[in-house]
């Protein structure tokens, strides 16, 4: 009798526990797709990363021979895997790049695609576009500004570069992917010059301000700011409504090439939605480089399909440098540039107005002067939430 | 003005379910609520018939009191500081066969260095808790809490009861992310008691249901903050916004048995209770300024909790020895939600797709105790002195599964603690002293993870939960009887230290005041 009350109470205690979890884990094999001109002694050891997309960490694994990675014990969840290889060659440093997105609800066998970049003359080295906020509380963007670096070890001319925005915030899926080899523009602004007027030494940058004062001290700007842009070297300016923007006398103004939508100020988009690229748009001077992109437009009809409106189109081999800014991470699905151009994504994680901006990561420092990492991934390039430095003063 | 009013309602409440019965034989003194508790245990079962079976004492009182608590032994997500303010009544009362049990208490307090938490009590809602990393918030607390149970016979040998309880109140915080919590718990509990010639049997029912609804807000305009979702043993997920909405729903339903066989001076009550719980957390975003704003369901977490619990009471004289053995298992299974925001119609509109739930989280939490109290009474069967000493067992394991973490640590506490009545000429003292020790037995943690949940929450607190400490507490109580009346005034103060084996401290003092009667 006694013993059968133990038993029954024994019972009840171990009836009354939850079962534990079946950890249902999946094994994700990735092979790694060289293309022909990779180097054969590199194929073993490429370090390739799984990011789980919602807890924001990454798992590691480096390929063998064959380029093959096996991945165990996965969670389900919606991941993206990362292939990033480098090499120098003479001055340049040239990168295979390799992105995915993988959805793990069971085990997967599938392959990355490795593609070729060389890293550019001119990098985005940094971008200021969260803005500040006002004594008042209000948001003030107008300190925004893109940092230009010659990360070489020649000097270059910056005249005829432009600074490109995707046509896309990436709030939604890319209209243009099924676009090959090509972005799609809503903002074209380009340093003015025939192509020998603005040298920039290795390691020196240039900086293109939304508005060029000392925001901190000037009257119109925000004591709260955390730059002062008095001493930028170009400047973004709308002539539509000369008192809506301010066009500030000895600071040159970028060449406006193309605006959709255009307004009485150029903005960015201050929760992270402006991708950015640096182009050289195919002509010598502006009169080529707009009749080089009136041949290149791409129309859009609005969704009632009321409305057309035109974009333009530049192919992916007259890219420079692209930076793929997004939202968050819940918007990082909607990522625009394609791998070849940058194979990750980057934003602010502080938020707009939080006066945080991101930031190249230092690659080497050679006798005192800073290289900046450029291996065409913004998520292992940059550095998030840093206070804005132009020029590093 | 609604807050006065709803005071002024409870508070009516509170007094008609007792604060005007008064026997008049019995002058309680300030121990009488301490025997009541310790003389039956019908009332710590949850089973509101029980309330019939207790001791033919009925007192009532009104106080008002203030802790001050401080010092850097704590929690992480307990603040610095923390004083609160109180008012409470509470009664116990007989109308003919009708036994009544009435309370109502108001808390305000005020929690200094709050860094972490923006879950009003996160040992409730673990391991899904809403953070930040901005830290140094004042944690302002306001609750209402009313509890009630009444008990009759239906015939000689059964009586019923019922018993409920709601709780309500706001939490707020002073700083960006600055959290409003709203929380609501409401409990009701019907019972039943047989009763035997030599024994008696009681069940009863349980429902519960718990909110909190948080609503987590950046005041500074144009301004966005990291919120992060805990997920358990250093995962989690996180959004920057300038808003942040989450909703803690629960519902719990659970019985609970007891058997209470009596001979001559002894008497064994063997009392069990079976719980089960299911919480479901949601979250949501303001659309204006936020980059996502719809509902996403965040987690679930079921519970179940097991009590068994065991109390010899030997009755000789004016003595009362009782022994109590403890058994509880409290057990956790978290399910996470796997979504996506994706565009789902022609109008373009955001939604999080579900793709699947994974059972993730799963925590045991195991605790043992045997406690030995000695109770004496005077000549009135009041009680003039009570000693108590105890033993506890805790174990806590948590799990999380792929990435795999886990963490285990086992503690023990011992206490001891004497309380004395000392009547004096018109007045009467009361003191205690108590002594209480928790040690560490055992520890484990396995994270792989060493992001900033792991370093600035998930280590530091086990670090605390693991840590062992020596508490020395004393408290002193005096009364006098005011003249014209039954009423007795009472003033009590109490103090406790803890000291844990790396220095850190912690204080604990209060002052009450009010009538007992």
């Amino acid at each position: 009798m006694k013993r059968n009350f133990w038993i029954i109470l024994l019972l009840f205690i171990s009836g009354s526990c939850l079962k534990e979890p079946d950890s249902i884990g999946y094994k994700v094999n990735l092979t790694v797709r060289f293309g022909p001109n990779f180097p054969q002694e590199s194929k073993e050891g490429l370090r390739v990363t799984l990011s789980n997309q919602t807890k924001g960490y990454v798992l590691e694994a480096y390929t063998d021979a064959n380029g093959r990675v096996d991945f165990s014990s996965i969670e389900p969840g919606f991941y993206r895997s990362a292939v990033t290889y480098s090499y120098p060659e003479k001055d340049f440093l040239h990168y295979y790049n390799g992105l995915k997105s993988i959805e793990v609800f069971s085990d997967i066998t599938d392959s990355i695609h490795l593609n070729y970049s060389k890293s550019g003359d001119f990098i985005i080295k940094e971008y200021y576009y969260s803005g500040s906020t006002t004594p008042m509380g209000k948001p003030y963007s107008a300190d925004q500004y893109i940092e230009i670096i010659n990360n070489t070890n020649e000097m270059h001319y910056a005249d005829g570069i432009s600074v490109v925005e995707h046509e896309s915030y990436g709030s939604g899926v890319n209209f243009w992917a099924g676009l090959k080899d090509t972005i799609v523009a809503r903002m074209i602004w380009t340093i003015p010059g025939n192509g020998n007027q603005v040298p920039v030494l290795p390691g020196e940058s240039i900086v293109l301000a939304r508005t060029a004062i000392n925001h901190r001290d000037d009257p119109n700007g925000n004591p709260l700011s955390p730059v002062n842009l008095g001493d930028a070297d170009f400047e973004f300016y709308v002539s539509k409504q000369p008192e809506s923007d301010l066009d500030v006398p000895g600071v040159p103004n970028l060449i406006e090439d193309l605006f959709v939508f255009r307004g009485a100020d150029v903005a960015f988009h201050v929760k992270g939605g402006s991708a950015l690229a640096l182009v050289k748009i195919p002509g010598k001077n502006e009169t080529e480089r707009k009749e080089y992109l009136r041949k290149h437009m791409a129309p859009k009809e609005s969704g009632a399909g009321t409305k057309t409106t035109y974009f333009a189109k530049i192919a992916n081999t007259c890219v420079l440098d692209a930076v793929e800014v997004v939202f968050d991470e819940a918007h990082a699905i909607y990522k625009r540039f394609p791998p070849e151009l940058d194979a990750g994504y980057t934003y602010v994680l502080a938020g707009s107005g939080s006066g945080k901006c991101i930031r190249r990561k230092t690659r080497e420092v050679v006798a005192g002067r800073i290289f900046y990492q450029d291996t065409n991934n913004s998520s292992e390039d940059f550095l998030k939430d840093v206070d804005p430095r132009p020029k590093n003063r | 003005m609604n807050r006065y009013f709803v005071a002024g309602i409870f508070l009516l409440i509170g007094h008609l379910t007792g604060a005007a019965g008064q026997d008049g034989l019995k002058q309680y003194n300030l121990l009488t609520f301490r025997q009541i508790e310790a003389e039956s245990p019908w009332l710590q079962t949850n089973n509101a018939a029980g309330l019939s079976q207790m001791p033919e004492l009925f007192p009532a009182q009104f106080g008002v009191g203030t802790d001050l608590t401080g010092g850097n032994f704590h929690s992480v997500f307990e603040g610095q500081s923390r004083r609160t303010y109180q008012f409470s009544t509470q009664s116990f009362r007989k109308i003919n066969q009708l036994y009544l049990y009435g309370s109502f208490r108001y808390d305000k307090s005020t929690e200094n260095e709050v860094n972490f938490a923006n879950t009003n009590d996160p040992v409730f809602n673990n391991p899904y808790l809403l953070t930040d990393t901005l830290g140094n918030d004042t944690y302002n607390r306001e609750f209402f809490n009313l509890q009630g149970s009444l008990s009759s016979p239906v015939n000689t040998r059964l009586d019923w009861g019922i018993g409920f309880g709601y709780r309500v109140g706001v939490a707020s915080q002073n700083r960006d992310p600055r959290a409003l919590n709203k929380v609501s718990n409401l409990d009701f509990a019907p019972g039943l008691v047989y009763k035997g010639d030599c024994f008696k049997l009681g069940a009863s029912l349980r429902y519960g249901y718990y909110n909190e609804d948080i609503d987590l807000l950046v005041v500074n305009e144009n301004r966005l903050v990291t919120s992060f979702q805990l997920l358990g043993l250093g995962h989690s997920e996180y959004h920057v916004s300038s808003s942040f909405f989450r909703l803690y729903q629960q519902q719990q339903v659970g019985g609970s048995m007891q058997v209470e066989w009596r001979s001559g001076n002894v008497s064994n009550l063997l009392h069990s209770a079976y719980n089960y719980s299911v919480q479901t957390i949601d979250d949501g975003r303001k659309g204006s300024v936020a980059t996502w704003a719809v509902t996403k369901n965040d987690s679930r977490l079921d519970g179940r909790e097991l009590i068994l619990n065991d109390v010899i009471s030997i009755h000789k004289k004016a003595t009362i020895h009782q022994i109590k053995l403890m058994f509880r298992m409290d057990n956790k299974l978290g399910t996470e939600f796997i979504q996506r925001l994706e565009k789902v119609n022609e109008a373009d509109l955001e939604q999080w797709v579900t793709y699947g739930k994974v059972q993730k989280y799963y925590s045991l939490r195991t605790e043992a105790g045997l406690n030995y109290q000695l109770i004496s009474n005077d000549e009135r069967s009041l009680m003039k002195s009570l000693f108590n000493a105890s033993a506890n067992y805790e174990a806590f394991s948590e799990n999380y599964y792929l990435p795999d973490h886990d963490q285990f640590f086992s503690n023990l506490t011992v206490a001891g603690s004497w309380l004395k009545l000392y009547v004096l000429k018109r007045s009467s003292l009361s003191a205690e002293v108590n002594l209480t020790y928790r040690f560490n037995l055992r520890f484990r943690q396995n994270l792989e993870e060493d992001n900033v949940i792991v370093q600035k929450i998930i280590k530091p607190e086990f670090n605390y939960q693991t840590k062992s400490y020596l508490a020395p507490a004393f408290s002193l109580g005096y009364q006098v009887p005011l003249k014209k009346a039954f009423y007795k005034y009472f003033l009590k103060a109490n103090f406790e230290w803890r000291r844990s084996v790396d220095q850190t401290e912690r204080t604990m003092a209060g002052l009450s005041t009010g009538l007992i009667f």
